[in-house]
C-alpha cells in the first residue's frame, strides 16, 4: 500500500473536495482518501499495482481540479565570485532566466549572490553553474533551500496574486459603484458628472458601468471557468454560485442595455452591473483574506521547518569545514559552538554543555549534555563547544519525524467534521434550488416584477457560503495540532484530538510516567561505628562493577556527593541476591534480606527501619562489612516533581485517574498516596496492562492510557486514546495517539484542554457556519421583507459571504493563543 | 512564458469582447450615444404631428406648443437656442402672488406670467423648418435642458428656473408598462420663485401642487412643483 500527498488545486469550497473524495474513491485500488480544504492537499492510500499517481492526477483533473506532487522545484542560492558591475548581474541573471528548467533567478550584486528557482527534473544544478562558469563567473558552494521555502514562495505569490486582483477589480469597482449609487440616495448630493445622468443621459450611464464592469469579471474569470464547469459537470461549488449570480446580474444588465438604446430609458433603473462587480470584488477579498489566514494556520509547521540550521560545520582531518546541511553524512564529526544550532541528530563526543531543546519539547529549561548523549537537529547550543557524531540525517531526524507526524495529523480528519462533509455534498445545488424556488416565488407573488425576483435570485445564490463549512474542522485542527507541536504534544490526529476531550479515565503506568523510572537513593542509614558517607562510599565501591540498576542508582548518589570510590579487587554478583565485593581493606556484602540471611547476618535491629521503608514504597539494601552489618541504603523509584500537580489537575478536571504497575500492592499504594491517586492495579503483569484498559472500557468508560515503556504498547493501542510520554520507546510512541516529547505528566492535563479548546473551537465554526447559512439563506430568499422587513441587498449578501469565511477562519487562529492553564483549579481546567 | 502568453490571450479576449458589446449596442442606437435627445426629438415631432392643432407660430416665428385650455405655453426658438414658458397669472395672483416680487427673468406680459431662457435668434420669423427640427436643434444647442422623467415616461424641456415642459414619449401607452398613458402634456412650474413673491399654493387655482421626482447633481429628490397635466390624444 502506497501512501502520497499531493497538493490540489482549483478548490473553492468543501463541495469541491468532497467531490474529489468521492470520484477518487471510486478508483480500483485505493483504500483511503482524505482531502484538505484548508492545506489544499490530497492524502490518498492506494494499492500501488493497481492504479498509479498518474491515474490519480488523472481522475482529479477530469473534475476540473489539478493534483500536483508536492513541487520538486528547488531553490539555491549561488554566490558568485567575479562580478564587478551592475552589467555583470544582470547578464548572469538574463543567461539563468533563459535556462530551461528555471523559473525564476535573481542575482543580487551587493551580496554577490544568485538565487535560482529551478526544476530538478529538467536541468541539474550542474547545468545552473556551467552556465555561470561559461559566463566567465565563478559559481561557489551552493546553498540549498527546502520545500518549505518554495511552499512558502508559492504561498506568498498566491497571497500576492490575490491581492494583485483585489486591487485590480477595486480600482474599477469602486468608480462603478459610485456612477451606479450616486443617484439613487436621496438623502445626500454627491458629486455626480452631468454627463451620466440617468435620465438624461441612460445609454452613457449604463455603458460606463458596462465597461468598468468587464474588467472586473475578467480579472474574476476563475469564478466563471471553474464555476461553470463544475456546473456543467452537474457537481456545482461556490464558485458555480458566484458565476450565476454575477452572470444572472451581468446578463440581466445587458439586456438592459439594449433596452436603453431602443427608448426603454426606464431599463436604467434595472441595471445591475455594479452588483456582479462588487461581489466579484468583495469575494476577491474574501479569498485574499482567507489565503492569508489559511496561511497563517499552518504557521506551527512551517516554523518548525523554518528550525533546521541551512548549514553545519563539520571536522574533516582536523580542519572545519561549512557545508551545507544536505551534505551531511552519518559519521560525520560535527561541531557546535555555544548559540549555534544543532544541525543534525548525534552523539556527543566531547564537551559539555547545555541545549535548549525547548522547540523540539516545549521545555524552557536548557538540558545538559555530556558525552554519550544525544543531541536534536534544530535544538540550541547554549554554553559550551560541543562534538558530536552525526547519527541521524535528513528525514531521519527526530525533527523530520516531527514535522511528518504534525503534518500527517494537520491533513487527517476529525470524525466531528463527518456532518459539515455531507452537508457540503448537496448543499450548492440545495441552495441553486432555493435560489430558483425563491425567484419564481417573488417572481409570480410580486405580478412579474422581474428585477425584485432577480435580486432575490442572486442574493441567494450569493450569500450561501459553502466555505465556511469546509473550513471549519481543518483549519482548527491545523492550528490546534500545530499549537500542540509547540508545547512538545504531538497529536497524531483529527480523530484522536477529538477523542481526547472526551475520556472520562485516564490510566497512568507507574514506572517512567508518574515516577522518574529510574532507581535513586532516598535514606542512606548506618548502624552504629559508621557514618553515611563512609557506608555509601563502601557500598558504591563494591557496586562500581554492578550492571543492577540498584547498585548502579547507590554508584550514581556516591558521585554526586563526590565521594572517593575505589576499585574493588574481587567482584561477584550473586543473582537474585546481590553483590559480594573485594576492596583494599574491607569486604563488603550488598543485597537483599535473603544474602543476608544466607549469611547468617542479622539486621534485627533495624527491623523497624526496613518496615517503614517498605511502607514508603523503598527498596531496602542490606550492606554488611566483614562479616557484620554496617547499614541499610534505601534505594526508590522516585516521583517526578510534577507529578502530583499533574495527577491533581487530572482530577479537577473531573477525569477518573488510575495507576497501573506491575509492583507489589504496598509499594503500588506508597506510590499512589504521594501523588493522590485513589485508585490503584497493582501486581499487573505487562501482558495484563491492556487487558485491564478493557475492562475499564467494558465498564463503559472512555480510557486514556499514559505509558513509556514497550510493555505499555498493547494497552497504548487498546485504550481509546494513547498518550506515549516523550522519553519512551519508539514502539510506545508508535501505538500512542498523541506523544507527549517531554517527560512530564503535566503535559497529559495540557493535551487533554488543548483538545478540548480544539474541539470547542471547532463546534464554535461549525456552529457559525451553519448558522450563517440557516439564516442567511432565508434573510436574502426575502422572509423578512415578506413581514414587511428589509431586503437583502446582493451587495451585502456577498460582503457577508466573504466575511463568514473569514470569521470562522479567524475563530480558529484563535487557538494560536492557547496557552496551557497551570493552576489546579477546576474552573481554569474547563474555561 | 506561458502563463504570460494566457493572461495577454485572456486580456485579448476581454477586449474584444467589450468592443463587440459596445460596438452591438452603438449599432442598435444608429451611432447616437445621446439617446434621450433622439427619441426625444422624435416623440416630439410624433405630438406635434399627432395634434396639430396644439402647434401654433407666433410673430417672432417661434413655435408654441398651447394647453388645450389656453392656461400655458411652451415656446420654442426656431433656431433652438431660446425657450419660454408662459402661463396665466391670474390664478396665482389671486393666490397672493405680487408679481414686482419676482426676479427679473419673469415678467409680466398682459395676463401672462412669461419666465425665457436663453436667445431669440435674429430674424427668426425667416427660419424655415419644423418644431421638430427646432427640437432637435435645441438638443444639441442647450443639451442640459433635455431631460427624461422615468416614472411618467416623459421627455422635458427645463426652463430654467421657472420649470419644464414635458411630453410622453408615446400618447397611447407607457413604454416600459404598456400601461395607457394619461398625461400626454405636463406643464411643470418651480414653486420656490412664485412662494417668495407671496402664492400660496393651496390656493392656486387649475394647477396641481405635487411632490415630483427629479434629479438634482446625480442625486433622486422629490420636490414639490405646480403641475397641469393634459391628455391630448
Amino acid at each position: 500500500m502506497e501512501k502520497k500527498t499531493m497538493l490540489l488545486h482549483g478548490m473553492t469550497c468543501a463541495a469541491c473536495a468532497q467531490r474529489i473524495e468521492k470520484t477518487l474513491r471510486k478508483l480500483p485500488g485505493i483504500a483511503q482518501v482524505n482531502v484538505n480544504l484548508a492545506s489544499e492537499k490530497l492524502f490518498v492510500d492506494y494499492d500501488e499495482e493497481a492504479l498509479t499517481p498518474a491515474e490519480i492526477r488523472d481522475a482529479v483533473a477530469k473534475i476540473g481540479y489539478e493534483a500536483v506532487e508536492p513541487p520538486i522545484v528547488q531553490t539555491v542560492t549561488i554566490p558568485i565570485g567575479g562580478m564587478t558591475c551592475a552589467a555583470c548581474s544582470t547578464r548572469v541573471e538574463k543567461a539563468l532566466h533563459k535556462l530551461e528548467g528555471v523559473t525564476a533567478a535573481s542575482v543580487n550584486l551587493a551580496t554577490e549572490k544568485a538565487q535560482v528557482t529551478y526544476d530538478p527534473q529538467s536541468i541539474r544544478l550542474s547545468g545552473v553553474r556551467e552556465a555561470i562558469t561559461k559566463l566567465g563567473y565563478q559559481p561557489l558552494t551552493v546553498q540549498k533551500h527546502g520545500e518549505a521555502d518554495a511552499a512558502r514562495v508559492r504561498k506568498q505569490q498566491e497571497i500576492r496574486n490575490l491581492w494583485m486582483k483585489f486591487i485590480f477589480a477595486a480600482v474599477f469597482s469602486f468608480p462603478l459603484l459610485y456612477i451606479a449609487m450616486a443617484p439613487m440616495i436621496g438623502f445626500v448630493r454627491l458629486p455626480f458628472p452631468a454627463s451620466l445622468e440617468p435620465m438624461r443621459y441612460p445609454l452613457l450611464f449604463s455603458l460606463v458601468q458596462l465597461m468598468l464592469v468587464l474588467p472586473v469579471m475578467g480579472i474574476g474569470y476563475q469564478f466563471y471557468t471553474i464555476g461553470f464547469r463544475a456546473l456543467w459537470q452537474r457537481s456545482p461549488n461556490m464558485d458555480s454560485l458566484i458565476a450565476v449570480g454575477t452572470s444572472a446580474a451581468f446578463l440581466y444588465s445587458l439586456y438592459n442595455v439594449f433596452q436603453i438604446a431602443a427608448g426603454h430609458f426606464a431599463a436604467v433603473d434595472a441595471l445591475y452591473f455594479e452588483t456582479a462587480g462588487v461581489i466579484i470584488t468583495l469575494i476577491l477579498l474574501g479569498k485574499t483574506l482567507e489565503a492569508v489566514s489559511k496561511g497563517r494556520t499552518g504557521d506551527a509547521i512551517k516554523k518548525l521547518m523554518g528550525l533546521a540550521p541551512k548549514t553545519a560545520t563539520i571536522l574533516q582531518n582536523g580542519a572545519e569545514i561549512e557545508i551545507p546541511i544536505e551534505e551531511v553524512e552519518i559519521g560525520d564529526t560535527v561541531l557546535v559552538r555555544p548559540g549555534g544550532k544543532i544541525p543534525v541528530d548525534g552523539l556527543v563526543l566531547e564537551g559539555h554543555t547545555a541545549i535548549d531543546e525547548s522547540m523540539l519539547t516545549g521545555e524552557s529549561m536548557p538540558v545538559d549534555k555530556h558525552a554519550g548523549d544525544t543531541v536534536y537537529a534544530a535544538s540550541i547550543n547554549t554554553t559550551g563547544t560541543v562534538r558530536f557524531r552525526a547519527q541521524k540525517v535528513g528525514e531521519d531526524t527526530a525533527l523530520a519525524q516531527i514535522i511528518r507526524l504534525v503534518e500527517d495529523a494537520q491533513g487527517s480528519k476529525a470524525p466531528i467534521a463527518k456532518l459539515a462533509d455531507v452537508v457540503s455534498g448537496f448543499f450548492v445545488p440545495v441552495v441553486v434550488a432555493i435560489a430558483l424556488l425563491a425567484g419564481i416565488a417573488w417572481f409570480i407573488g410580486t405580478g412579474g416584477d422581474v428585477t425584485f425576483s432577480l435580486t432575490i435570485f442572486i442574493s441567494v445564490l450569493v450569500i450561501a457560503c459553502p466555505c465556511a463549512l469546509g473550513l471549519a474542522t481543518p483549519t482548527a485542527i491545523m492550528v490546534g495540532t500545530g499549537k500542540g507541536a509547540e508545547h512538545g504534544i504531538l497529536v497524531k490526529g483529527g480523530e484522536a484530538l477529538e477523542t481526547a476531550h472526551k475520556i472520562d479515565t485516564i490510566v497512568l503506568d507507574k514506572t517512567g510516567t508518574i515516577t522518574k523510572g529510574k532507581p535513586t537513593v532516598t535514606d542512606v542509614i548506618p548502624v552504629e561505628g559508621y557514618d553515611a558517607n563512609t557506608l555509601l562510599a563502601m557500598a558504591a565501591s563494591a557496586e562500581i562493577g554492578s550492571e543492577h540498576p540498584l547498585g548502579q542508582a547507590i554508584v550514581a548518589q556516591a558521585r554526586e556527593r563526590g565521594l572517593a570510590l575505589e576499585q574493588a579487587i574481587a567482584f561477584t554478583a550473586i543473582t537474585g541476591r546481590g553483590i559480594q565485593a573485594t576492596l583494599q581493606a574491607q569486604t563488603i556484602l550488598a543485597g537483599n534480606r535473603k544474602l543476608m540471611d544466607e549469611n547468617g547476618l542479622s539486621f534485627a535491629t533495624l527491623q523497624e527501619v526496613t518496615n517503614a521503608l517498605a511502607e514508603e514504597g523503598k527498596t531496602p539494601m542490606f550492606i554488611a562489612v566483614d562479616g557484620k552489618p554496617a547499614g541499610i541504603i534505601a534505594v526508590a523509584d522516585v516521583v517526578k516533581p510534577s507529578s502530583q500537580e499533574a495527577i491533581q489537575r487530572l482530577q479537577n478536571m473531573g477525569l477518573q485517574v488510575v495507576m497501573i504497575t506491575g509492583d507489589n500492592e504496598r509499594t503500588a499504594a506508597a506510590i499512589a498516596r504521594k501523588v493522590g491517586i485513589t485508585h490503584v492495579l497493582a501486581e499487573v503483569l505487562p501482558q495484563d496492562k491492556a487487558s485491564e484498559v478493557k475492562k475499564l472500557q467494558a465498564q463503559g468508560r472512555k480510557v486514556a492510557m499514559v505509558g513509556d515503556g514497550i510493555n505499555d504498547a498493547p494497552a497504548l493501542a487498546q485504550a481509546d486514546i494513547g498518550i506515549a510520554i516523550g522519553s519512551g520507546t519508539d514502539v510506545a510512541i508508535e501505538s500512542a495517539d498523541i506523544v507527549l516529547m517531554r517527560s512530564d505528566l503535566l503535559d497529559v492535563p495540557t493535551a487533554i484542554q488543548l483538545s478540548k479548546r480544539t474541539i470547542r473551537n471547532i463546534k464554535q465554526n461549525l456552529f457559525w457556519a451553519f448558522g450563517y447559512n440557516v439564516i442567511g439563506i432565508p434573510i436574502a430568499a426575502g422572509v423578512l421583507h415578506l413581514f414587511g422587513g428589509p431586503l437583502l441587498n446582493p451587495m451585502f449578501a456577498a460582503a457577508a459571504m466573504s466575511l463568514s469565511s473569514v470569521s470562522v477562519l479567524t475563530n480558529a487562529l484563535r487557538l494560536k493563543r492557547f496557552k496551557p492553564t497551570m493552576k489546579s483549579t477546576k474552573t481554569s481546567e474547563e474555561g | 512564458m506561458l502563463k504570460n502568453q494566457k493572461v495577454i490571450v485572456s486580456m485579448l479576449i476581454g477586449v474584444l469582447v467589450a468592443t463587440a458589446l459596445i460596438v452591438t449596442v452603438m449599432i442598435n442606437t444608429g451611432g447616437q450615444l445621446d439617446t434621450v435627445a433622439v427619441n426625444a426629438t422624435e416623440s416630439f415631432a410624433q405630438m406635434v404631428n399627432t395634434v396639430p392643432s396644439l402647434l401654433t407660430r407666433d410673430g417672432n416665428g417661434h413655435w408654441n406648443i398651447t394647453a388645450p385650455d389656453g392656461s400655458a405655453r411652451f415656446i420654442l426658438g426656431a433656431e433652438g437656442n431660446y425657450v419660454a414658458l408662459a402661463w396665466d397669472a391670474k390664478p396665482f395672483i389671486a393666490a397672493g402672488l405680487a408679481v414686482e416680487k419676482l426676479p427679473d427673468a419673469y415678467t409680466l406680459n398682459g395676463e401672462e406670467l412669461v419666465y425665457t431662457m436663453g436667445v431669440a435668434g435674429d430674424g427668426s420669423k425667416e427660419q424655415a423648418g419644423t418644431a421638430a427640427l427646432a427640437m432637435q436643434t435645441l438638443t444639441k444647442t442647450m443639451p442640459g435642458a433635455i431631460g427624461y422623467h422615468i416614472p411618467m415616461d416623459h421627455f422635458g424641456v427645463m426652463v430654467g428656473e421657472a420649470g419644464m415642459f414635458e411630453w410622453a414619449q408615446s400618447l397611447e401607452t407607457l413604454t416600459d408598462t404598456g400601461e395607457p398613458q394619461e398625461k400626454d402634456i405636463v406643464f411643470v412650474l418651480s414653486p420656490d420663485a412664485l412662494i417668495e413673491a407671496g402664492v400660496e399654493p393651496a390656493l392656486v387655482e387649475g394647477w396641481v401642487y405635487a411632490p415630483v421626482e427629479v434629479m438634482d447633481g446625480g442625486a433622486t429628490l422629490f420636490v414639490e412643483k405646480f403641475l397641469k397635466p393634459f391628455n391630448i390624444a
